[in-house]
Formats: C-alpha cells, sequence, structure tokens
C-alpha cells in the first residue's frame, strides 16, 4: 500500500504530478522532475505501478461499439429543419440545445414531420432552403400507392445505403407501413402504419422489429397531432 | 475544419460527427447512466458544435474545446439524475459501506466500477479525462473551467479514495 492513511505518504509536488507521467503529457521539465523524484521516493515508484495498472483497466473496457450512424442522422436531419426555416445571412439562432432533451425531440420531430408532409403533399418539394442548395424530390415516394391519410404513430427510420428498393419494398410491406416522407439529405425517412398504431406497447414492439432488421440502421418514434408514444 | 462547419458546410460537419462520436459517447457512457444518455450528451454535444464553430478560438486545441462543452452538457444531464436518485458521493460513514461491497464483487474490475461510482463527480471526471482520454493536467483544467491546482487536488483525493476501497490486498493488475 503506497499512499498510507496514517499520514506518511508522500506530499511532495511531484507525487501530485504522477498521474500525468503515466498518461505521457506532461512538459519535459515536469517529466523530469518526477523522474528525478522517482529515483528517491519508494512511496511514489509503488503508486507508479498502481497507476499504471489502473489507467490500463480503465482503458480497456470491453468490446462496447457505437454506430453513429443513427446520431449522425439526427443531427444532419435537424440541421435539415434549421436551414430550411432560416435565411441564411442571418447571424445564428440562438442556441436551442435543451431542445434535444428526449421529450422535447419528439416535439421536434413531429414538427418536422408536420413540414415534410407538407411539402410533399400540398406544395411539391418546393420548400425552400439554403441558396445553391439541391432538394432533390424523395426517390422512394413512389413506393407507396394511394398514400393514406396520416394518422397515428410516425417513425423515421434510415436505412443501409446498399439496400436494395425491392427490400425496402418487402420490409415495409410485411410491417403494413408507409412511407410518409423522406429521404432527407441524411436518408430519414417518415414511416407511417397502414394500420393506425397508437399504443405505445404495440409501436415498441414494432420498433424492436425493425432495429433487429439488418438493412435498419435506424429506428425512432415521432409523434404526430399530439399523439404521445412516450 | 471549424472554420468551415461554421461556415455551414455539412460534409465538415459530417467528417467532424464521425471523427468524435466514439470518442465522446465511450467517455461518456463510462460517467452517465449508459448508452442513451451518452448518446443524447453526444448530439446535444455536436448539435452545439454546428451552431457555434465560429466561437471557436484557436487558444485551445478543437478536443478539448469540444470536450468542455461535452463535459458541461454531461454535468446538467447528471446532476438533474442525481437529484432523482442519491448518486456519485462518497463521504464518511459511505466509505465502509464502499468496502463491504467491495470485497463482495467478483473481480478488481467489478470493485473498481463500484469505487469509481461512488467517486464525487468532478473527481471521477478527473480520473477519466487523464487515463481514459490521456488529457494534460492543463486541459482538464480548460475543459473544467478551473485552476489547474484543483484538478491536482481531486486527482489526488480520487486516487486516494481508490486506494482506501480497493486496499493493498487488491491492488489492480493490469488485463486481470
Ligand atoms: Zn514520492
Amino acid at each position: 500500500m503506497s499512499i498510507d492513511l496514517e499520514g506518511t505518504s508522500c506530499d511532495a509536488e511531484a507525487a501530485r504530478l504522477l498521474p500525468w507521467f503515466v498518461n505521457g503529457t506532461l512538459v519535459p521539465a515536469d517529466a523530469e522532475r518526477v523522474s528525478r523524484h522517482l529515483e528517491h521516493c519508494a512511496v511514489c515508484r509503488a503508486d507508479l505501478d498502481h497507476e499504471r495498472a489502473l489507467r490500463t483497466i480503465l482503458r480497456n473496457d470491453g468490446p462496447i461499439e457505437y454506430a453513429p450512424q443513427a446520431g449522425l442522422a439526427l443531427s444532419m436531419a435537424r440541421i435539415d429543419e434549421m436551414t430550411r426555416d432560416l435565411p441564411v445571412a442571418d447571424a445564428p439562432p440562438p442556441p436551442r440545445v435543451s431542445r434535444w432533451r428526449r421529450p422535447s425531440a419528439t416535439q421536434w420531430l413531429s414538427a418536422a414531420v408536420v413540414v415534410q408532409a407538407i411539402g410533399i403533399g400540398v406544395l411539391g418539394w418546393s420548400v425552400a432552403g439554403r441558396p445553391g442548395e439541391d432538394r432533390a424530390a424523395p426517390r422512394y415516394q413512389t413506393l407507396s400507392s394511394a398514400t393514406p391519410v396520416a394518422t397515428g404513430v410516425h417513425l423515421r427510420a434510415v436505412f443501409a445505403p446498399a439496400m436494395k428498393v425491392d427490400e425496402l419494398r418487402q420490409l415495409l410491406g410485411a410491417r403494413r407501413l408507409y412511407i410518409v416522407a423522406g429521404p432527407t439529405d441524411a436518408g430519414v425517412f417518415t414511416l407511417g402504419a397502414l394500420d393506425p398504431v397508437t399504443d405505445a406497447t404495440r409501436v415498441q414492439a414494432l420498433l424492436t422489429d425493425l432495429r433487429g432488421h439488418p438493412e435498419v440502421l435506424f429506428a425512432e418514434p415521432a409523434a404526430v397531432d399530439g399523439t404521445s408514444i412516450r | 475544419m471549424l472554420r468551415r462547419i461554421s461556415g455551414g458546410d455539412r460534409d465538415a460537419f459530417r467528417q467532424l460527427y464521425l471523427r468524435y462520436h466514439r470518442r465522446l459517447a465511450r467517455f461518456l457512457s463510462r460517467v452517465t447512466r449508459g448508452r442513451e444518455d451518452a448518446e443524447e450528451i453526444v448530439n446535444d454535444t455536436l448539435w452545439i458544435v454546428w451552431q457555434r464553430a465560429g466561437e471557436f478560438r484557436n487558444a485551445s486545441r478543437v478536443s478539448t474545446w469540444i470536450m468542455g462543452i461535452a463535459y458541461r452538457r454531461a454535468l446538467k444531464l447528471i446532476r438533474r439524475a442525481a437529484t432523482h436518485s442519491r448518486v456519485m458521493s462518497l463521504e464518511g460513514a459511505e466509505l465502509e459501506a464502499v468496502a463491504v461491497d467491495a470485497l463482495e464483487a467478483a473481480d478488481t474490475r467489478q470493485m473498481l466500477e463500484r469505487a469509481l461510482k461512488r467517486l464525487p463527480l468532478e473527481q471521477r471526471l478527473v480520473l477519466e479525462f487523464t487515463y481514459y482520454l490521456d488529457h494534460s493536467c492543463e486541459e482538464i483544467a480548460e475543459i473544467m473551467e478551473c485552476p489547474v491546482n484543483t484538478v491536482k487536488t481531486r486527482m489526488f483525493h480520487a486516487r486516494r479514495k481508490l486506494r482506501a476501497v480497493l486496499g493493498e490486498g487488491a491492488s489492480p493488475k493490469a488485463g486481470g
């Protein structure tokens, strides 16, 4: 035990720098100072081993993998929404960071759905974006024939770029889903259910099912008409 | 990169997002309740970066600036969570309880995790910034907006408490 709780621990400044000696970020003068201290302080030498072991353990935190695509798609979609509504020359808007909180994120998604529904159904896809920015018509819009009235819960989903149109049609058909809007620049589709699903348990089951599909990179609920599924 | 982002360059933002997502998410999932919180903070953070890229000053490293934003977002979320459940405090009598917990834990790694969770948040974060993200003492001071000496003191306390919990017999072995 190197730091003695009874009070014989080394309290030199070099001892306090030890962790950054271990991670290699000390400026040369400080590193030199710690090296010299280590030569004659057994307490700190023992500490050094301990801290190295601690660092190794902390850095070795298992094979957790994070898929950035979902968050990236959401962020890009959010940028879409933001820039669509704003004249580009204006000063940046006051940060609305708190709107990313989950409950209000749902509100935001809801607004996005409404905007997209209007854009497609009424005005066509001529919503003003940034000048010079291409806003291509949604490629898969025609997959669903008669577009049903949007009721109940909507979902937002991102599919694997390599997914074929046939596969997408099959995936949606099997779950009685149709495309309300999309894809956005970020590849986000808004999906509706042919049999309106408003029950939270069924929405969750649908989401779980979708997320389990290898070609679905991302799926999350989007509420419309004040329907809350959380 | 940040200059391009401040000019509204989406490709630059996409690149930055991919570059920082993993680093931020893995780190944040360690100090929050898990992946969902972490993802939320990552998105918050990079959204702020998109909005405020123009405010970045070259005095600091980009990674330090971004980590500072993530740190403040994480603090807010963690403190809000803490008002609902008593977490992340290790004072006085609790130390004993932790030591008992530690004895019951299956291995050093688990004991360490428990001890880490009970460290005061600032101490925990200094430890993670140092050993998990390899930031220098000065960078951590910038991220946490506190004096360098405070960083050193927090680290010293964190080490002392971990030692008290893990004890001599349970000195961590790398890889074990
Ligand atoms: Zn010493």
